[in-house]
């Protein structure tokens, strides 16, 4: 049962995530991305993570999906001339990125992660217990969190803003 | 159950399909598509070795939600930087912008 589930959705992430690389109309890459994020939610959800699924969902899939979607419309028009293949890097890149997948595909299979035995933990985590956790031992990474992300809301306002800064 | 290594497989292979947007694509907007596959593939390595190196005290799982905080304040500031050089450009394809070539 858990072992279709994975598979499916493994499918679909990966050819969304194929589509969003490769699909000539930014619009549709951004859905795609939308697909991705998704399924990556339904993969929390069977790692025991039923949380973080609901955070993926409502932060990426909500929120920072409709945002990039609102800048897709905003900056570009759909162009389908901006082939991608012909892009001069493209050779270059599918090089790094053919080596890159083989040299991590070699560290994993000659590391104790590839053991078969490995088993997952018994139950699901309850929410209750990532916030007690995250009060208690994590509180000074928590507040510096909320101020990085303070940092960045400023930042964007006034870079979007176009005020002089004097 | 499913093991880790699948887990891992499939995350090399999205980090890869990523890496492969983030170097090739030319649309500015389209680049931060491509990190924001990558920034998944590491979540997702995060969650499943959360679930099955550190299962009591999930560690991966917290860090997994400080990766996602990150990423939101990422977003945010790169989407800022693309509709600021579209104002001022007018483009936001990557080879048009070569100042800092020398």
């Amino acid at each position: 049962m858990a072992e279709s589930i994975f598979f499916t959705l493994a499918t679909i992430i990966v050819l969304a995530s194929l589509m969003v690389v490769f699909s000539d109309n930014p619009i549709h890459s951004v859905l795609f991305l939308f697909v991705v994020l998704f399924a990556m939610a339904g993969l929390y959800v069977l790692l025991n993570a039923p949380f973080l699924a609901a955070v993926q969902v409502l932060i990426y899939a909500g929120a920072i999906t409709v945002l990039i979607l609102f800048v897709v419309m905003l900056t570009s028009p759909y162009i389908p001339s901006v082939k991608l293949l012909e892009s001069k890097q493209s050779d270059a890149a599918l090089l790094v990125v053919v080596v890159f997948f083989g040299a991590l595909s070699q560290i994993l299979r000659t590391s104790s992660w590839f053991d078969p035995g490995l088993k997952t933990a018994p139950k699901v985590v309850k929410t209750a217990k990532i916030g007690e956790i995250l009060f208690k031992e994590y509180v000074l990474p928590f507040e510096l969190a909320s101020v990085v992300l303070l940092a960045a809301l400023i930042g964007a306002v006034y870079m979007v803003s176009g005020v002089k800064w004097r | 159950m499913i093991p880790l290594s699948y887990y891992l497989v499939l995350a090399a292979l999205v980090f890869c399909i990523g890496l492969f947007g983030a170097l090739v694509r030319k649309n500015a907007v389209l680049v931060l598509l491509s990190l924001e596959l990558m920034l998944n593939a590491i979540v997702l390595n995060l969650i499943a070795f959360s679930n099955f190196a550190t299962p009591v005290t999930i560690k991966g799982q917290i860090f997994s939600l400080f990766v996602m905080v990150i990423a939101a304040s990422e977003i945010g500031l790169g989407l800022a930087i693309v509709l600021f050089l579209y104002r001022k450009r007018a483009t936001i394809e990557m080879d048009k912008f070569t100042e800092l070539k020398g």
